[in-house]
């Protein structure tokens, strides 16, 4: 099978996504009937070539955070996080979205997720105008990117990958 | 830009690798002479589109032609583009700064040795300006000596036949046996007279010759030595038999880091019989090349590696009339290595504005019968298409099949599929396809079909191990006659007759049936690649041509709507198996 | 300056061919055959005596250093040495060797007679062994050497193990040791890439193991980059001028002797004009190794690298600074 998961947007270019974090982040899907939500932030690197973004790093759930079957809260502890990888990596590796686990196979974000999604957008500082969020299902993880506009910011799907089949 | 406003910004220009500059041969030429690992002296040629435009780059310094990467034979500096940087043409003098400095660290990279692989593996590339022209190649150049087939048509004019050179141009390189697809383009007229020409595999690369020298019989002569010893022996056995010729063409190949080798065919022409130039070194031979446009399967598929992926797929398209014939393009331009195409109709002139083939597949002529009165033959639509997919599309396999549908469901073909398209266009038919293939070992099918009047069209992808069609058509309280994506209300007549009894069809236009088509090949590709297995129902829904009543749905979704299928508990289908 | 250290653990890891001790698979087959031999010499005589014909088995080559990269075409390459318990009176080197290849000679695989040892090559599977034949003579080892028609057959003494240990013995330091086996296997790699397929005029690797073992006496803790910076150097520097009269031109030869006996030149088989080659290529090598070195962009390095080692050398992304100094909100999700 392919290394990465390659996401082509379009006005933007290629989104790469690292096998090892896809793995990563498969791990922490709420398979059985007890496990609680997951979430943290996606850290990723800019390019000049060979795509546009490669998704290649996350930051996983603190215990500052709180987990329950169907809610997730992500800490402060987070930033800090991100604000070391983005030093310690010569600001190459940095903050390009966020994630979290959904107790469903084929996930949808709900309208909890969409308001942090938002406040992200509005709120918090990153590289350009543009956010990806993941939720990872039982069987599938799906992609959206969030563009920051002057009136309302713009959610959409780009794209969905899964696991049974990888 | 004005050749005043261009010295201007030149003037302006300061940056550490920059040593100094001069006006060039022209009022746009400029040369810079910059500091790299060693001086580079470079001129650049402004267009007038210039900062539009980037200048053309090229290297002044001849003796390092032919030894650095990314420098072509005339010379031309090719620097590497970043994909992400925009030109801000408002500062042109920035622009040649950046552009400047880009040329330093091509040429630095390239001018450390190890990098020197870099111009082998652009070797065609290097002498591309030299070439005569392109040669078509159905081969796969390996690192094993040859004899292979080179067509070939006589030139009878020009300088070098009044000359009384007798040579030939080269059209089309085949492997030993002859193999190419045959239905593909005029690829057959491109084959008349057949020589027997080598293949010479040099065992590592060489680089080209030195000071931006042209190919020469010497230079080449110079490098044939480069051979494995079996090769060689497989050469001299050769040309023991060889005699000496007016003419000898030769395939010259070379390993590249990645896959495909470096090819060109060398063509030596003297106006007298000479030993073959591997033989012998001659100076008096003419020599040519041309370079080599690949036409194997691995070359034009490799783009992508999911399509090889597909290459191995097959599909069955049961029903090749609008939706179906557009879907069997669709399909194959993907790459899918392997078609069915099964339909009992012919083509007729009343397909053309909404089938995929048009007029050019249609017969007028009248057929000679001895015995009864001559009649025109129509062509099939499953005939035609293979026809026309074969001839677009080398490496696809089509298998027409004309057969009336309900005849086709037990055999091979459809069973040994990996996904089969119900493309009828007929409800009850899609439904009575329906179980007979829940009843067989069809797992992966999509029924697709069109709503009247331009209001939309539907693809179904279905798993048939976990749900079926028919779960479409059933509700909490049963089985209904009505779809659960209807677009449409039920009970109006939609169908429009305009010949009589011999003709219904269901008014839509060629665009609704590429719609529908779209969301059906991306259901397969999904399906085929291994992305997505799942059932799922797609629709699209358009403005609509009539005053027909369309349903809620209609009113609720998007213009593409998808949605995952679960199987329905009172499924009598699902429920019978 | 960017030292690279990861890319070339990662690649590292990659080309690394595990220890007999760690693979299980090879150390089988290994064992299959050896046993084989035994069984197939239990009622041998050593002649004119009665005492039977026994062996014991060393390992020798690059497993036994630990210094082995995984073969480009899976072609496994496994070497051992037996050291029969005779004299060189008791049997001359041809008779003991062809011996040993007449009990191995069966059909699913190809003998081959070669000068160093016997090969056995298999026809379906994805290895060859090597067995080199050696006489005890009251443990002063020699080794039976030559081809099967040439007259050059004799026993030439030979100290396989004290090779073996010679090359373990570079460090004490644990660190220092594995550093070192990581540049012998990147040397292997770039010679793998360098030079043609059929390997033709490429150095053997026990050279450039040796020449390794000796430029050793350094441990640069930050970087193989800078090691193998060394070891280049090294080697390139102990090349000298010879001026060949055929060619009318000065060229490099090299004179590299085994640690251990019989301490001839280990770069014996090649040709002055291949010794030439392969000083043009060391020198190659260092120039590009220091231009990795002065390389300001992680991605450019990478690029020169792999021309030296091959795809298997990671790629370094084309990565643009983050100017943004990032800031996350926290947050709630369902």
């Amino acid at each position: 099978m392919t290394n990465e998961w390659e996401i082509e947007v379009h006005g933007y270019g290629l989104v790469r996504i690292s096998k090892s974090l896809i793995e990563h982040l498969l791990s922490y899907r709420q398979i059985n009937s007890s496990a609680a939500e997951s979430g943290g932030v996606l850290i990723g690197k800019h390019l000049n070539s060979n795509g546009t973004l490669l998704i290649d790093d996350y930051t996983p759930p603190q215990p500052s955070d709180r987990q329950g079957r169907y809610e997730y809260y992500r800490s402060d502890d987070h930033n800090r996080l991100v604000q070391k990888i983005w030093q310690e990596s010569q600001r190459k590796s940095t903050y390009v979205g966020l994630w979290h686990t959904h107790a469903e196979p084929i996930p949808n974000y709900s309208s909890v997720d969409k308001r942090d999604w938002n406040i992200a957008l509005n709120k918090s500082m990153y590289e350009g105008d543009r956010l990806f969020y993941f939720i990872v299902g039982q069987t599938h993880i799906r992609c959206w990117m969030g563009t920051k506009r002057a009136v309302f910011n713009k959610i959409e799907l780009i794209g969905e990958y899964n696991a049974n089949l990888a | 830009m004005s050749h005043e406003e261009l010295e201007e910004e030149i003037r302006k220009i300061s940056i550490q690798c920059l040593i100094s500059c001069e006006k060039g041969a022209s009022e746009k030429v400029w040369n810079f002479s910059l500091k790299g690992r060693k001086i580079w002296n470079v001129s650049l040629d402004f267009s007038y589109d210039f900062p539009n435009r980037l200048p053309f780059a090229k290297l002044l310094d001849k003796d390092d032609v032919g030894i650095l990467a990314h420098v072509n034979r005339a010379c031309t500096v090719c620097v590497e583009e970043s994909d992400s940087i925009v030109i801000n043409t408002s500062n042109p003098s920035k622009v040649i700064e950046y552009f400047l400095e880009e040329i330093v660290k091509t040429l630095d990279h390239a001018s450390v040795r190890i990098n020197q692989v870099e111009l082998t593996d652009e070797y065609e590339g290097y002498f591309q300006h030299d070439a005569i022209g392109d040669v078509n190649s159905f081969y796969v150049a390996t690192d094993k000596f040859e004899i292979i087939t080179l067509s070939v048509i006589p030139i009878r004019s020009g300088y070098l036949y009044r000359q009384n050179h007798h040579y030939h141009f080269p059209v089309l390189l085949l492997n030993q046996r002859n193999e190419y697809p045959t239905h593909f383009s005029n690829v057959k007229k491109a084959i008349s007279t057949i020589i027997n020409i080598i293949h010479l595999p040099l065992d590592t690369p060489v680089l080209p010759p030195s000071n931006a020298e042209k190919l020469t019989a010497k230079y080449i002569y110079s490098i044939f030595d480069n051979i494995s010893p079996e090769n060689k022996s497989a050469l001299n056995e050769f040309l023991e038999k060889t005699n000496p010729k007016k003419e000898f063409f030769i395939l010259l190949s070379m390993p590249r880091q990645a896959n495909e080798r470096t090819q060109l065919l060398l063509q030596y022409i003297h106006k007298d019989d000479r030993p073959h130039p591997c033989a012998e070194y001659s100076d008096q031979w003419e020599l040519r090349f041309y370079t080599m446009q690949r036409n194997h399967r691995e070359y034009l598929l490799e783009r992508g590696g999911a399509k090889n992926i597909l290459s191995n797929k097959k599909v069955a398209i049961v029903g090749c009339g609008s939706v179906g014939s557009e879907i069997a393009f669709m399909l194959a331009k993907t790459g899918i290595g392997e078609l069915t195409l099964i339909d009992n109709d012919d083509l007729k002139v009343d397909n053309i504005y909404r089938h995929r083939l048009g007029g050019s597949y249609l017969n007028y002529e009248l057929e000679k019968l001895k015995t009864s009165t001559p009649k025109v033959k129509h062509n099939s639509k499953v005939v035609a298409l293979q026809f026309a997919l074969q001839k677009d599309l080398p490496y696809v396999k089509v298998t027409a099949i004309k057969k009336v549908f309900e005849k086709v469901l037990n055999e091979e073909y459809i069973v040994n599929s990996d996904l089969v398209i119900i493309a009828v266009g007929s409800p009850s038919l899609n439904l009575k396809f329906n179980i007979d293939l829940k009843g067989r070992d069809v797992k992966h099918a999509i029924f697709c079909w069109n709503e009247a009047a331009g209001y939309g069209g539907h693809s179904v992808r279905l798993n048939l191990d976990t749900c079926c069609l028919n779960c479409l058509y059933t509700y909490e309280d049963g089985y209904s006659n009505i779809c659960k994506l209807n677009l449409l209300d039920s009970d109006q007549k939609i169908s429009k007759n305009l010949t009589g009894c011999a003709g219904v069809f269901t008014p839509f236009s060629y665009l609704d049936s590429s719609q529908t088509a779209i969301l059906a090949a991306n259901q397969s590709v999904q399906l085929l690649l291994n992305q997505d297995l799942t059932s799922k129902a797609a629709s699209w829904k358009g403005k609509g041509t009539g005053s027909l009543k369309t349903t809620a749905r209609y009113d609720a979704i998007n213009l593409v709507d998808e949605f995952a299928i679960s199987r329905a508990e009172l499924c009598k289908v699902c429920n019978d198996k | 300056m960017p030292n690279m250290q990861k890319e070339f653990d990662t690649f590292h890891e990659k080309i690394k061919l595990k220890k007999y001790d760690e693979n299980k698979d090879l150390r089988d087959k290994r064992d299959l055959l050896i046993d084989e031999l035994r069984d197939a010499l239990k009622d041998e005589k050593i002649p004119g005596t009665d005492k039977s014909l026994t062996f014991r088995s060393i390992n020798q080559g690059s497993y036994a250093m630990n210094t082995g990269i995984r073969p480009k075409h899976d072609d496994y390459d496994i070497d051992v040495g037996v050291i029969f318990n005779v004299t060189n009176e008791e049997y001359e080197s041809g008779t003991l060797k062809k011996l040993v290849r007449d009990k191995l000679n069966k059909s699913n695989r190809t003998v081959k007679y070669k000068r160093p040892c016997i090969t056995v090559e298999y026809k379906t599977e994805d290895y060859h062994v090597d067995l080199a034949v050696y006489s005890d003579n009251n443990s002063d080892i020699h080794i039976a050497w030559g081809k099967e028609f040439s007259d050059e057959k004799l026993w030439y003494k030979s100290e396989p193990e004290e090779l073996t240990s010679w090359v373990a013995d570079v460090s004490t330091d644990p660190d220092k040791a594995a550093q070192f086996r990581r540049c012998v296997r990147f040397l292997k790699k770039w010679k793998e890439k360098q030079f043609n397929s059929g390997g033709n005029g490429a150095p053997p690797s026990i050279g450039l193991t040796i020449q390794t073992r000796k430029a050793f006496n350094f441990y640069d803790k930050k970087s193989d980059l800078n090691a193998l910076i060394t070891v280049a150097k090294y080697i390139k520097d102990s090349f000298c001028d010879e001026y060949d009269h055929a060619l009318s031109k000065w060229m490099k030869n090299i004179v590299v002797d085994l640690p251990v006996a019989p301490y001839k030149n280990v770069y014996y088989k090649m040709t002055l004009i291949q010794k030439d080659k392969f000083h043009e290529k060391v020198d190659i090598l260092l120039e590009a190794l220091e231009e990795a070195e002065r390389e300001e962009s992680a991605h450019k390095a990478s690029k020169i690298l792999r021309n030296v080692f091959g795809d298997e050398f990671p790629l370094v992304e084309d990565v643009k600074e983050a100017r943004v100094m990032p800031y996350v909100t926290s947050g709630n999700n369902a």
